[in-house]
């Protein structure tokens, strides 16, 4: 609660003022913001209010994403990362400070669908073909049938599915819906993938087949990544950035740079750096 | 490795292809077989349920041959075997055995389906009703279920007179029914739907209910309509409890096409059928109007069944 009233930023209206907002096109770029960022969190808090009780989620959170980024949030249960997540994808509005991805406003963001989400449990409809799946966001835009089917078919072998694209979602291991979970989000090439704790359900082996996969993909595609995970390795393996939280408010308590060489593969694992940025992760969490 | 004969039925060892497809053939038992399997059971309480009613017949018309004032004459001289014989082929009996049922079913069937009074013309008459009662109770019963869903208060302010109407005993409603609107299949259609329509809203409206969370979060996410939501999310996820309801109604509307011709002396249907075999004392053809009744019963589930085959996707749970 104090920490609402004690943010110096009142309302989101207050980042009208910001120089990037009405910044046109032909002006010569900043050269100190070389990237330019994708995800502006500008000191958002956000509180919950649930019969009566109210109870502050995240608080003072800043943050800025660049433009392809790989960021992970992580920290204990409770600690706001997927309420922060849920945030940027407007799936929950900020009690106080605004978000902006490319210059708008998380909303319009939504409405022009920025966001790919991705989500711990796959959430596949029982009642469509892992295709029917793929191309349920393509449906809803009114993307034709054809261009409906040559994407699903790309998408499909994009993430090693392409002879499964009959099968129902029952029909296949946890791994492989959460597959089919991500080549949806990816169907209408958002420019933003929210990932909530994607492969938090799976085994360990499965994990990191799937971390590759995903890297893979990522360098493909060139989306920005806002990865949510309770996995240090996890976070370290995938990241640019490992963005730290700590709980009851939820806070950014620090932002550990990876700088491991990209493109990463199995032999990272076993790198030296590897295990290094893992323990300063671990160490960073603990002093928390 | 030489060439093995294919008639010597064996997989040739170390071919790992061959050893897999047996296993596989043997994980998966022919469709013949597997649906065999499924049929035993079912015929084995088949023949029990026919033992236990020819035991029935027998206990009881050899009763009810005892006690007659004036019994069958040399009735007290016969041996018990010979009592049962006869208990199992009189043309009178309290309980008419399974052949005598089915004999008098068959024979009924022969009729000309267009006469008026036969069998058949009974049939038509109350299937016509349960299909229009079902119909209207199914229409009532979704939309009340829309209705529920689209406003939370509403919801709570009718469903207690939802339940309660099916609290009323069914009977005690067709004669008022009968006095206001009068004898005929109008009043008939309308104890079927009203008896019918229950269940579907109730499952409907759980259906509809039965969406995660994270389902309306991710068609958020793809910014889609109400509509879409409704037509791509909600009603799909809806259709197996919607038709669990409308199997559950289907049968409901049958009794109470039945209940509803049989307490308003209607002049058609299966209702009347019972009434006046009844009545007349004629009860091997009260028990072919029975199984007269499972019959049309049993037909329109099975449409039930076949329909959501052909709609429902989703894995369900196999239900009776």
């Amino acid at each position: 609660m104090s920490a609402m009233s004690s943010g110096p930023l009142g309302h989101p209206q207050g980042d009208a003022g910001h120089p990037q907002g009405d910044a046109p096109t032909g002006v010569a770029p900043t050269p100190q913001h070389a990237p330019a960022s994708a995800i502006r969190i500008e000191n958002v808090s956000m509180v919950y209010a649930s019969r009566g009780e109210r109870l502050l989620a995240v608080s003072d959170i800043a943050l800025d994403i660049a433009e392809g980024e790989f960021v992970s949030l992580i920290g204990p249960s409770g600690c706001g990362k997927s309420t922060l997540l849920r945030l940027i994808g407007d799936l929950l509005q900020p009690t106080t400070g605004g978000i902006e991805v490319h210059g708008r406003s998380a909303a319009d963001a939504r409405r022009k669908r920025d966001y790919g989400m991705v989500f711990q449990s796959p959430v596949l409809y029982d009642w469509r073909t892992v295709e029917r799946n793929v191309q349920l966001p393509l449906e809803l835009m009114n993307v034709s049938k054809g261009e409906r089917a040559s994407r699903t078919r790309e998408l499909l072998s994009l993430v090693g599915l392409e002879e499964f694209g009959r099968r129902y979602p029952w029909q296949l291991s946890g791994g492989m819906q959460q597959r089919v979970s991500i080549a949806r989000a990816l169907s209408f090439r958002p420019s933003i993938l929210l990932m909530d704790e994607p492969f938090g359900a799976l085994d360990e082996m499965t994990r990191e087949r799937l971390n590759m996969e995903l890297l893979n993909i990522w360098s493909q595609t060139g989306t920005t990544v806002v990865f949510v995970t309770h996995s240090i390795p996890e976070a370290v393996f995938l990241s640019d950035r490992v963005v730290i939280m700590t709980p009851r408010p939820g806070r950014i308590e620090h932002i550990v740079d990876v700088e491991l060489p990209r493109p990463r593969g199995a032999e990272l694992r076993e790198d030296e750096h590897f295990f290094h940025r893992i323990a300063e992760v671990r160490s960073r969490l603990y002093e928390s | 490795m030489a060439e093995l004969a294919p008639s010597d039925g064996y997989p040739a060892a170390g071919s790992g292809d061959s050893v897999l497809a047996t296993l596989e053939q043997a994980a998966t038992p022919p469709l013949v077989r597997r649906w065999l399997d499924n049929l035993v059971p079912v015929l084995i309480v088949l023949v029990i349920l026919i033992a236990v009613w020819y035991a029935s017949s027998a206990y009881f018309n050899l009763q009810n041959l005892d006690s007659l004032v004036v019994p069958p004459p040399g009735w007290q001289k016969l041996s018990l075997l010979e009592k049962i014989h006869r208990s199992l082929t009189t043309d009178q009996p309290l309980v008419p055995t399974p052949n005598q049922t089915f004999s008098d079913f068959f024979n009924d069937l022969k009729q000309s389906p267009t006469a008026d009074g036969t069998l058949w013309s009974d049939i038509f008459w109350t299937g016509q009703v349960a299909v229009l009662g079902f119909l209207l109770g199914s229409v009532i019963g979704i939309a009340l279920a829309l209705l529920f869903l689209s406003s939370r208060i509403l919801a709570q302010a009718l469903m207690p007179y939802v339940v309660a109407s099916q609290t009323v005993p069914i009977i005690a409603l067709v004669p008022p029914l009968i006095v206001t609107i009068g004898l005929g299949i109008r009043s008939e259609i309308l104890v079927s739907a009203y008896l019918a329509f229950f269940s579907i809203t109730i499952s409907t409206y759980k259906g509809l209910q039965s969406v995660e969370p994270l389902a309306f979060d991710l068609m958020r996410s793809y910014a889609a309509s109400r509509r879409q939501i409704f037509t791509k999310l909600r009603l799909p996820a809806s259709l197996p409890f919607m038709f669990t309801g409308l199997k559950i109604g289907v049968t409901a509307s049958l009794i109470g096409a039945v209940v509803a011709e049989l307490s308003s002396g209607s002049s058609h249907g299966l209702g009347q059928r019972l009434v006046t075999t009844t009545t007349d004392g004629l009860y091997i053809p009260l028990w072919s109007t029975i199984v007269a009744t499972a019959c049309v019963g049993l037909i329109l589930y099975g449409a039930l069944v076949a329909l959501e085959k052909a709609l429902v996707r989703q894995r369900v749970e196999a239900t009776a």
